[in-house]
């Protein structure tokens, strides 16, 4: 039986004073796709935020683990490094760092983490290519500040596209469907969908169900005021979309919400 | 002052001094020197800087230079060396080590110092008083300087506190361009100087000149530098200033437009740590139509250093179709470090555009988080982005040797920052 990638016990988190976690238990093992989805203010964002390791979001109770590791105790960059990855809902513009530079850098990070020698500079543009093809994005855009003047569908892909480069162990995905029309969804999807593996785990973090007819969820969370209140498998997903989420709150949680 | 000085450059000196004595230095109720700490310089007891002992050789300075033959004069703690100087014979140009003008060519320095501006305050004074090195440059009209000429005051330890007072003359023909570089920079172990410069370039129509004002001083050192320019019809000014080092360092930048179509850049950037008083004094003066101004200034503040960005834009009445932009931008890296903008408008014509605006703030602590979320570090995270707060400035700076040489130095300042920088929050 292999080490669960992540397991969440207990987690109470609260940011600017208000509780928002109440108590979040969650376990993924490696290949399995989850999705978690909720109402607005349920927690989503703030569960993914958590994950990563952002300070104004402060954990009171419980613990993470990440492969057997105390994800708690380690720094964003740390996380990161162990192979974490948060793909953000609202990815923040950096004028005066390209891409380019961006990728580099934590590409370096990467490597040195691991001990190998860095890439060099073909190396590196071959790899960014490579993966920017994977997501449509022209790398070109690598050449503007990080997310400067792109538009919603460039951020999400660069988001893939960034995780494509770095392959975590774990990819956060928050809300990537947001904003996107259905071909750019479709895009995103594909580019989530070539990086399944036996040995990867994903959370998909949706706030509607039709991100996850492209990438299947193998289990579907639903998060309701900072709880997880019913887990099932993917049709649960289509129940919701029929329901609602009051319903599922009505209903008796079913079988576990972790394996 | 100086041997075989003609008289009326002595009565000159006279009358300076004399407005000096009048005037003083100036005080904190003085306007212009509202912010500016001066007791600095007011409260030392200045000699004027004897000849540096040893000299120091080329090896000494090298590090400052931007190529073997770069077009340089070079002084050391305000006394011309020329063994360490470089000046080619280029055709349409004339290069003169300002103590040496009075005897080869005293009409001509007599013309460059009757040129008349709005600018006076004390130190202008006493540095006209009391001047001995500097350099009169002239490019003769049409010709194109392709080389930066570059001017480096060197301060090399000395018995001190010596104050060295510097007046550079430059004067482009009609339709000539150069690109001058004056630079301030100190040996290891120099005490307490202070160096008082200051600069006139006077551009005839289609002229086009770029000037850098590097201070770097060291960490005992005073500057208070000037830069007054006027410019006549079509012409073109970017003046970019990079304060770095020096305990309390003054820029004082005077731009007169007197032509129409004239246009003018005022690009700075100042970078202050420990207890540096980095204290930028900027005025543009529209005084013609249809002149342009663009004036960006960003400052980078660590530690308990203090910044000061006043900015006056004036239009006078006859500056119709003026077309003047100003911002400071000012990113603060610790609780003690302060920045006062001031941004200054006064506007006499009716048929103008101005825009002015000042913004301070931290590092963005998203962005931070950004990078730090792909597995950068939170020291290089904070690098890469006040490195890129500094970019904008050193993008507009075209001779690319300058560009890069601050790039580094301010990677190098930022590693030594000792900074009670708030965690991301």
């Amino acid at each position: 039986m292999s080490t669960p990638l992540l397991e969440i016990k207990d987690l109470h988190a609260r940011v600017a004073g208000r509780e928002i976690l109440r108590g979040v238990n969650l376990t993924i093992r490696p290949g399995e796709v989850h999705s978690i989805m909720g109402p607005n203010g349920s927690g989503k964002s703030t569960l993914a935020q958590v994950l990563a390791g952002r300070e104004t979001f402060e954990v009171t109770q419980g613990s993470i683990t990440f492969l057997g590791q105390d994800l708690l105790e380690m720094s964003p960059e740390e996380r990161a490094l162990a192979g974490v990855f948060l793909a953000f809902q609202y990815p923040v513009e950096i004028p005066g760092v390209t891409g380019m530079q961006f990728l580099r850098a934590a590409l370096d990070a990467q490597r040195k983490a691991r001990n190998e020698p860095p890439l060099d500079a073909m190396a590196s543009l071959k790899l960014l290519r490579e993966k920017a093809q994977l997501v449509k994005l022209d790398d070109s855009l690598l050449k503007r500040a990080v997310n400067e003047s792109f538009s919603g569908g460039e951020k999400k892909r660069n988001e893939v596209f960034q995780m494509a480069m770095l392959q975590p162990r774990l990819a956060v995905l928050d809300e990537t469907d947001s904003g996107l029309d259905i071909d750019a969804l479709r895009i995103v999807a594909d580019g989530v969908n070539t990086m399944r593996s036996h040995d990867r785990g994903f959370l998909v973090i949706t706030h509607y169900q039709r991100l996850l007819e492209y990438i299947v969820p193998d289990y579907v969370h639903v998060l309701v005021q900072g709880q997880i209140v019913k887990s099932g498998g993917r049709e649960l997903a289509l129940e919701l979309e029929a329901q609602g989420y009051g319903w599922a709150v009505q209903q008796p949680a079913s079988s576990a919400a972790s394996t | 002052m100086l041997a075989r000085e003609p008289a009326w450059l002595a009565e000159m000196r006279q009358a300076a001094m004399a407005r000096f004595q009048v005037a003083g230095y100036p005080t904190s109720r003085s306007e212009e020197w509202r912010f500016t700490p001066l007791s600095a310089i007011t409260q030392v007891n200045y000699e004027p800087a004897s000849e540096p002992m040893p000299w120091p050789g080329i090896s000494d300075i090298e590090h400052l230079l931007y190529g073997d033959t770069d077009f340089r004069l070079v002084f050391v703690n305000g006394h011309y060396a020329p063994a360490l100087s470089h000046l080619p014979i280029e055709q349409g140009l004339e290069v003169y080590p300002l103590p040496q003008l009075p005897a080869q060519n005293p009409r001509l320095l007599q013309e460059l110092l009757g040129v008349s501006t709005l600018h006076q305050d004390a130190f202008s004074d006493l540095n006209f008083a009391l001047h001995e090195g500097g350099a009169a440059i002239v490019v003769a009209p049409d010709t194109g300087v392709a080389r930066p000429i570059h001017l480096i005051y060197v301060a090399a330890p000395a018995l001190g506190p010596w104050m060295s007072h510097s007046r550079n003359l430059i004067h482009l023909g009609g339709g000539s361009q150069a690109r001058i570089i004056e630079h301030y920079a100190a040996l290891p172990e120099t005490g307490i100087y202070w160096n008082n410069a200051h600069t006139q370039i006077v551009l005839d129509a289609d002229a086009r000149a770029e000037h850098y004002m590097l201070v770097d001083e060291g960490s005992q050192g005073r500057n208070i530098s000037t830069l007054v320019a006027r410019l006549d019809t079509r012409s073109h000014l970017a003046s970019h200033t990079a304060l770095t080092g020096g305990l309390l360092v003054r820029n004082n930048i005077h731009v007169e437009l007197r032509g129409q179509h004239a246009d003018a850049l005022v690009n700075g950037l100042f970078i202050g740590t420990d207890k540096q008083t980095l204290d930028n004094h900027m005025r543009v003066i529209h005084g013609c139509p249809n002149c342009d101004s663009r004036q960006f200034y960003k400052g980078i503040l660590a530690d308990e250093s203090h910044g000061i960005f006043t900015g006056r834009i004036v239009v006078e009445p006859d500056a119709q179709k003026t077309d003047a932009k100003q911002t400071s931008r000012n990113l603060l890296l610790s609780d003690k470090a302060r920045i006062h903008a001031d941004p200054q408008l006064e506007i006499y014509a009716d048929d103008v555009k101005c825009t002015h605006g000042a913004t301070t703030g931290q590092i963005d602590p998203e962005a931070l988080f950004y990078l730090q979320s792909r597995g950068i570090d939170e020291a290089q995270a904070r690098q890469m982005l006040i490195q890129a707060f500094a970019l904008e400035s050193l993008d507009r700076m075209s001779l690319i040797p300058v560009r890069t040489r601050l790039q580094e130095q301010l990677a190098r300042i930022l590693t030594t920052i000792q900074s009670s920088m708030e965690s991301t929050s």
